[in-house]
C-alpha cells in the first residue's frame, strides 16, 4: 500500500513538472478556459437573472476537464513518442497506478482553471463574488475532480490501442460541455439526450458546483449529486481498471505496443 | 505550377493520416460543428441577441478550423525533419509557400456548407434565395482570408515551434472579437479595433447582412476588406518564411531558427 503510493505520488510530481510547460495542456487549462469565458460572460450578461458564478463554475469545469480528457492518454501517447512506453509496461510497478498518479498531478495543475475564471469574473469585468455556500462547494469541487479524474483514466488506455486518439477526444470536448450543462442548462437540448447527461460525471459536477457555488441547491439536492458523482466516477474507474488490463494483455500478445 | 499542385496535394493528404479518415472527420466536420451548436446553445441561453445572430456568426466561425491546417502544413515541416530538405530545393518559394493553402479554400468551404446546413436543419435559420450568393461569398471570403492568417501562423510557428497551439489562440480569439458572439459594440474600444484588424470581422457582419435581407452590393465593401486582410496575412507569412531562411542560412541554423 505504502509502495503503491509512493509511486502514484511520484507520478504525479513528475507529471506535475511536465505538464507546467507542455504548451498543449497550459493551453488547456489557462487559455482556453480564458477565451470561453470571457466569450461566455459577454454572452449570459443580459440575463435578467446573471450570476457571474455560474459563468466562473462552467468556465472552470471546461478547463478541468479538458485537461483531463486529453492528459491520460496523452501521457501514454508521450511515452511511445519517446520510446519508454515498453519499458514502462515490462517494469513491476503497475502501470495504471503510473498513469493514475500522472492524471492526478495533472489535476492539481488544472485546478487553475478556477482561479483563472474566478479573476476573469472579479478583476475583468469587476462582479463581486461570493460563494454563497464555500463548505459545501468545496465538497462537491473535491468529488468533482476526483470524478472528472475517473474521467480521465476512462479515456487513457484508449491511447494503448489507438494511437491517433487524440482526435477522438477532439470529438468528444464540445458534446460534453454540452450535455453536462456547463455554460447552459441541458434543458435547451432535446429530450432524449438527457439520459446520456445521467451518466456522465462532468454533469453531475456541475449540478453540485453550480448549486453549491449559487446556494440555489438544498442538501438533500447536493447529497443527490455528490452520491451520483461518486457513482458514475466510480464506475467509471472500475471500468478503466479493467480497459486497461484488456488493452495491455491484447497488445501484449499482438507485441503492438509501440506500433498501434 | 505543377509544383503549386504537387504542393498542394500533397500537404493536404499528409496533413490527416490518411490512412484512417477519421481524423479529417473529427478535426474539420464534427469539432467545428460541435462548437457552433455549443456556442448557439448559450446565445440562446443569454438571449440578448436572436439565435440567427449566433448561428450565421459560428458557421463564418467554423472557417477558422482552416487555420489549423494551413498554419500545420507550413508549421510541420519543421518538426517532421523536412524543412531542411524543403529549403535545399531549388524550387521557387511562391507555389511551395501559398500551395500549402490552395486545397484548404475548397475544404474550408466544405466545412461551411456543413455549418450552414446544420444551422438550418438542426437550429431552423432562414437564409433567404436573394441571399444565398451573398452569403457564399462570405463563406468563401472568410476561408481565403483565414487561410492567408494560417500561412502567416505556418511561418511564425518556425520560431515559436507549434503551429496548433497558435492556431488555438487565433480561433479562440476570432471567437471572440470578430463579432461571432459577441457584438463588436459591446466590446471595450481599443479591442474592437483591434478587432477590425483581424479577419472574419467583416466576412461575418457581410454574411448577417445577406442573411438579412440586404442586398449583395451591400455587403461588397465588407467583403473586399476581408479579402485585402487575408492577403496581407499570407504575404507578411511568405515575408517571415523567406527572412528566417535567409537568416537560418546565413547562420548555418536551419532547424534552430
Amino acid at each position: 500500500m505504502t509502495a503503491a503510493l509512493r509511486l502514484a505520488v511520484q507520478s504525479a510530481w513528475v507529471d506535475f513538472q511536465e505538464v507546467a510547460v507542455n504548451g498543449f495542456l497550459l493551453f488547456g487549462a489557462v487559455w482556453q478556459p480564458f477565451f470561453i469565458g470571457v466569450t461566455t460572460m459577454y454572452m449570459l450578461r443580459h440575463r435578467a437573472d446573471f450570476d457571474p458564478m455560474y459563468v466562473i463554475v462552467g468556465t472552470a469545469l471546461s478547463g478541468i476537464f479538458s485537461t483531463l480528457l486529453f492528459a491520460g492518454s496523452g501521457a501514454i501517447s508521450h511515452e511511445r513518442w519517446i520510446g519508454t512506453l515498453e519499458l514502462l509496461v515490462a517494469s513491476p510497478a503497475s502501470f495504471f497506478l503510473v498513469i493514475g498518479g500522472r492524471l492526478a498531478g495533472t489535476t492539481v495543475f488544472s485546478l487553475l482553471s478556477l482561479l483563472l475564471a474566478y479573476g476573469i469574473a472579479a478583476l475583468l469585468f469587476g462582479y463581486p463574488i461570493a460563494i454563497a455556500e464555500p463548505g459545501w462547494f468545496a465538497i462537491s469541487l473535491l468529488f468533482a475532480v476526483a470524478a472528472l479524474w475517473a474521467t480521465g483514466m476512462f479515456f487513457a488506455p484508449l491511447a494503448i490501442l489507438w494511437r491517433a486518439v487524440g482526435h477522438f477526444l477532439l470529438g468528444l470536448e464540445y458534446p460534453i460541455f454540452a450535455l453536462s450543462g456547463l455554460l447552459f442548462p441541458i434543458l435547451l437540448l432535446p429530450g432524449w439526450t438527457a439520459p446520456i447527461s445521467n451518466i456522465l460525471p462532468p454533469y453531475w459536477a456541475a449540478v453540485a458546483m453550480h448549486g453549491a457555488a449559487r446556494g440555489d441547491l438544498d442538501l438533500p439536492g447536493l447529497l443527490r449529486a455528490w452520491f451520483f458523482l461518486f457513482l458514475t466516477g466510480g464506475a467509471l474507474l472500475l471500468i478503466a481498471r479493467l480497459l486497461f488490463e484488456r488493452v495491455l494483455t491484447r497488445a501484449r500478445r499482438a507485441g503492438t505496443l509501440a506500433l498501434s | 505550377m505543377r509544383i503549386f499542385t504537387v504542393t498542394a496535394y500533397y500537404s493536404f493528404r499528409a496533413l490527416f493520416n490518411w490512412l484512417q479518415p477519421m481524423p479529417y472527420f473529427i478535426n474539420r466536420l464534427l469539432f467545428p460543428l460541435a462548437q457552433l451548436a455549443f456556442f448557439a446553445l448559450i446565445g440562446t441561453y443569454g438571449g440578448s441577441q436572436p439565435l440567427s445572430f449566433y448561428l450565421v456568426g459560428n458557421a463564418i466561425g467554423t472557417a477558422t478550423a482552416t487555420a489549423f491546417g494551413v498554419s500545420q502544413a507550413v508549421g510541420n515541416e519543421r518538426q517532421q525533419g523536412t524543412l531542411a530538405y524543403l529549403l535545399a530545393a531549388p524550387a521557387p518559394r511562391v507555389p511551395i509557400f501559398f500551395g500549402r493553402a490552395a486545397l484548404h479554400v475548397a475544404d474550408g468551404m466544405l466545412n461551411m456548407v456543413a455549418a450552414l446546413a446544420i444551422a438550418v436543419i438542426a437550429f431552423g435559420l432562414r437564409v433567404p434565395v436573394e441571399g444565398i450568393l451573398g452569403v457564399v461569398s462570405a463563406m468563401l471570403v472568410a476561408t481565403l482570408a483565414i487561410c492567408g492568417l494560417g500561412l502567416f501562423l505556418g511561418a511564425l510557428a518556425y520560431i515559436v515551434l507549434d503551429a496548433a497551439i497558435l492556431a488555438n489562440f487565433a480561433m479562440f480569439i476570432i471567437l471572440l472579437l470578430s463579432g461571432a458572439n459577441v457584438p463588436l459594440a459591446e466590446l471595450p474600444g481599443v479591442v474592437a479595433a483591434i478587432a477590425q484588424g483581424i479577419p472574419l470581422t467583416r466576412s461575418v457582419a457581410a454574411a448577417r447582412l445577406y442573411v438579412g435581407g440586404g442586398s449583395f452590393d451591400a455587403g461588397v465593401g465588407l467583403l473586399l476588406g476581408d479579402l485585402a486582410l487575408g492577403a496581407v496575412y499570407g504575404i507578411a507569412g511568405f515575408v517571415v518564411f523567406n527572412w528566417l531562411e535567409t537568416r537560418a542560412r546565413r547562420g548555418g541554423r536551419l532547424e534552430g531558427v
